[in-house]
């Protein structure tokens, strides 16, 4: 048993890393528990390997990834550079009904996936804030905009996300490092869209991506972007933000942090004289031994699915559903994003100009739908995600062609193609659901996550009408259309797992309250997506920061108030 | 011993090591695959066709007809190697070798057209690596495509000439 922590925190990704940051920093005394391995940037980065020098041409052994990576190999980022940071779904199985598959793509290691991700950063805004009580479907918010937004200020300036300031009601803009901007053909795209589209936009993308240095940054060891566009290998510049960049070592600098790799967390373990949380159980992911750890409170940031989990494997006599489950609603409303629904088009002109430098950043189209009622067959919206770029030696490759003329056709740069992917609100169903399988347990002991979730008719009406806003938008413009697709990828693609352990008002139908703290055990807390009342349709990933920034700041009043 | 080392040493003992390959979760067992000598002939014929010398190297400067054999080693599953085999046997791609450039030039151009036309997968895989041998090798990334590991910068618009200057 190892007692003496003031916080117990479980995962040390992007929302964890913050949590731990914010409590050290306000004095307490916190251990991190992390079932993955750790992260030496020096030895499990490959950002320096030249394309050539990556084994098999950068692709996995087929049998490889067959055998271990049947689900992660999935998604277009999983190639030898960046391997050793998906998870094996061979050790980590999960399972769905057959006909509704659920790709639940995930990194195990210190920094969990704030070093994979894309570091797309978007505000909410309180068009998403009200929507649920609007419309009816899922709980009310039990927060609005102004009660982030100081928090938003406050991740954003320590992370660092470029950006332009655009004033857009939907989109809130927020304290930003000058932008990677719009190459000279999206500007371009840009102006005819604003032309051509009442209330449209094309924006730069906001990205978690140093574009330039402020001192808190340096201080950390932080350094600029050097526009490789190799993030998905880790930086050894740490120009992007990840846990393992900047929260946890601004948390080490507190000295107050115990960060425990290889530390499975099974359950939460309560007080029966109390109900209380009490701490963890562990099991050490290499020798199978297991630990208790005890604290004062603990923070739940294993991410949605498996914070979920965890607390449903936590059920004891005075809650036999789950632990913090007086609602029911732990495990439900599981949401992702509408994914995959994309565009190509080739835009002629501009065939005298290129780009120098890698950007590791893109377009983004904010939402324009639903924003007053505009009497569509669904709910809600959607922005985009995309570039335009020049093709490059690969456009040899998808028509026939062979020879001397066709291989110095391919030497200089091709021309400019547009590729755009919509990102959909989709909507919380309790019938979306993760629960316990109770025949299947992994190699440590754990009940495995059995995953049910489908998108329903608002999603299918949405993804035909965010195909068809693409097309008519590069139609409009002149743009030839090259390929289109309405069907969404599975749910779990889009890789914003939410919900699952939600915030609301009212103890009846929500986990969390307004300060992610469980309604039912005081000294419990959730901030990572378990804890959204809605997915609206910006990437979430610094709503997750702001909600955990925030709510430690309070556990840290209340504890210091004597409340929990 | 467990139950697949068992069996693997009994199919061993009693001669019937082609046996050996149906056994499940024993590919790693497998001798590594090695290339015979004339397959790989035709293979670099096919790459010195598809992407000769011009005023610039050809796919034969910087082997990549090498680079596509040890894809077929190390990365294709034994289910792609047997359909990539099959197609580097395939009688119109052996002629090549007995062909001058000129007239193997016009008979894989005309292959790779059918093969579009047929949606012949096998055919755009095999030209799919070996163009990344060719364009993804560190000479032509290099002296051609001049790649910079290191950008340092980015800029939005940038005139072609300036570029390649
Ligand atoms: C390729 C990719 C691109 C993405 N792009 C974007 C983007 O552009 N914008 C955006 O907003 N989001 C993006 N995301 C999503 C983003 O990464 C996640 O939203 C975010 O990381 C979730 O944070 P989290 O703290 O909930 O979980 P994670 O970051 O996944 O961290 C959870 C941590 O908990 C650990 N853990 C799990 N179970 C246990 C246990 N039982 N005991 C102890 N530890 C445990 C894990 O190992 C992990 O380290 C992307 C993700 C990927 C993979």
């Amino acid at each position: 048993m190892s007692g003496d922590f003031d916080a117990i925190i479980v995962g040390s990704g992007m929302s964890g890393g913050w949590v731990a940051k914010e409590l050290t920093e306000r004095g307490l005394k916190v251990v991190v528990l992390e079932r993955g391995r750790n992260i030496d940037p020096t030895t499990d980065y490959r950002d320096f390997d030249n394309p050539w020098e990556l084994e098999n041409g950068n692709k996995i052994p087929q049998e490889e990834a067959e055998r271990d990576y049947a689900i992660q190999s999935q998604w277009g980022g999983f190639n030898t550079a960046t391997k050793h940071l998906w998870v094996k779904d061979s050790e980590h199985p999960y399972t769905t009904p057959k006909d509704k598959p659920f790709l639940w793509i995930r990194g195990y290691h210190v920094g969990g996936r704030s070093l994979m991700w894309a570091r797309q950063s978007y505000r909410l805004s309180d068009i998403d804030f009200e929507a649920n009580k609007k419309d009816g479907h899922g709980v009310d918010w039990p927060i609005r905009y102004a009660d982030l937004a100081p928090w938003y200020d406050h991740v954003e300036t320590f992370a660092g996300i470029s950006g332009t300031k655009e004033g857009l009601p939907q989109l809130p803009d927020g304290q930003f490092l000058k932008p990677m901007g719009l190459n000279c053909v999206e500007q371009d795209f840009a102006n005819r869209v604003a032309q051509a589209f009442d209330g449209r936009k094309v924006i730069p993308g906001r990205n978690a991506n140093l574009s330039e240095v402020t001192k808190i940054q340096e201080s950390l060891g932080r350094g600029a972007c050097q526009f490789r566009n190799y993030c998905a290998r880790g930086c050894s510049f740490g120009a992007y933000f990840s846990s393992v960049s900047a929260t946890l070592p601004a948390a080490k600098q507190t000295g107050l942090m115990t960060l425990v790799p290889n530390a499975v967390v099974m359950k939460v373990i309560t007080d029966p004289k109390t109900g209380r949380a009490a701490g963890v159980q562990v099991v050490d992911s290499v020798t199978k031994k297991p630990t208790t750890y005890t604290a004062r409170m603990v923070f739940l940031n294993a991410s949605a699915i498996t914070s979920a989990q965890i607390l449903l494997n936590s059920a004891n006599e005075a809650a036999p559903r789950g632990l913090a489950n007086s609602s029911d609603q732990l495990g439900r409303n599981l949401m992702d994003h509408l994914f995959g629904i994309s565009t190509a088009a080739e835009v002629s002109g501009f065939e005298d100009r290129t780009t120098f430098g890698r950007r590791p950043n893109g377009l983004y189209i904010p939402r324009f739908r639903n924003l007053d009622d505009e009497g569509l067959d669904f709910v809600r919206g959607y922005g985009y995600q995309g570039s335009i770029s020049r093709k490059d030696w690969e456009r040899g490759s998808n028509r026939p062609g062979i020879g001397g003329e066709w291989k110095d056709s391919l030497a200089g740069p091709g021309g400019w193609q547009l590729g755009i992917s919509g990102f959909g609100e989709m909507l919380p169903y309790a019938h979306n659901r993760v629960t316990l399988n109770p025949a299947k347990k992994d190699a440590w002991g754990m009940p495995i996550p059995h995953i049910e979730c489908e998108h329903g008719e608002n999603e299918r009406k949405m993804a035909e009408k965010i195909s068809a806003d693409a097309r008519e938008m590069c139609e409009k413009l002149g743009y030839k259309v090259v390929h289109s697709n309405a069907e969404a990828a599975e749910p779990g693609k889009g890789i914003h797992e939410m919900g699952t352990v939600r915030m609301g008002r009212d103890p009846k139908t929500s986990v969390l309250n307004a300060w992610n703290q469980s309604h039912d055990i005081p000294n419990l807390f959730c901030t990572d997506g378990g804890a959204m009342t809605s997915s609206a349709c910006q990437n979430p990933s610094l709503t997750y920061m702001a909600l955990s920034a925030r709510a430690s700041a309070h556990a840290v009043e209340l504890l210091q108030e004597g409340k929990i | 011993m467990d139950r697949r080392d068992f069996l693997k040493e009994a199919i061993l003992l009693v001669g019937g090591a082609a046996a050996l390959t149906a056994l499940p979760g024993c590919s790693w067992q497998d001798a590594p695959y090695s290339m015979a000598a004339d397959v790989k002939k035709r293979l670099e014929r096919i790459g010195e066709i598809m992407i000769p010398r011009t005023k610039t190297f050809g796919a034969s400067d910087v082997d990549a007809a090498g680079f596509v054999e040890k894809l077929i080693a190390n990365w294709a599953s034994k289910e792609t190697r047997g359909k990539l085999l099959s197609l580097i046997g395939n009688p119109h791609l052996v002629a090549l070798e007995k062909m001058d450039d000129a007239k193997a030039t016009a008979a894989l151009s005309e292959f790779d057209a059918a093969a579009y036309g047929k949606d012949n997968k096998d055919w755009k895989m095999l030209k799919e690596l070996m163009m990344l041998g060719y364009f993804g090798s560190e000479r032509y990334q290099t002296e051609i495509a001049k790649f910079e590991l290191v950008p340092g910068r980015y800029d939005p618009c940038v005139k072609l000439e300036e570029e390649a200057a």
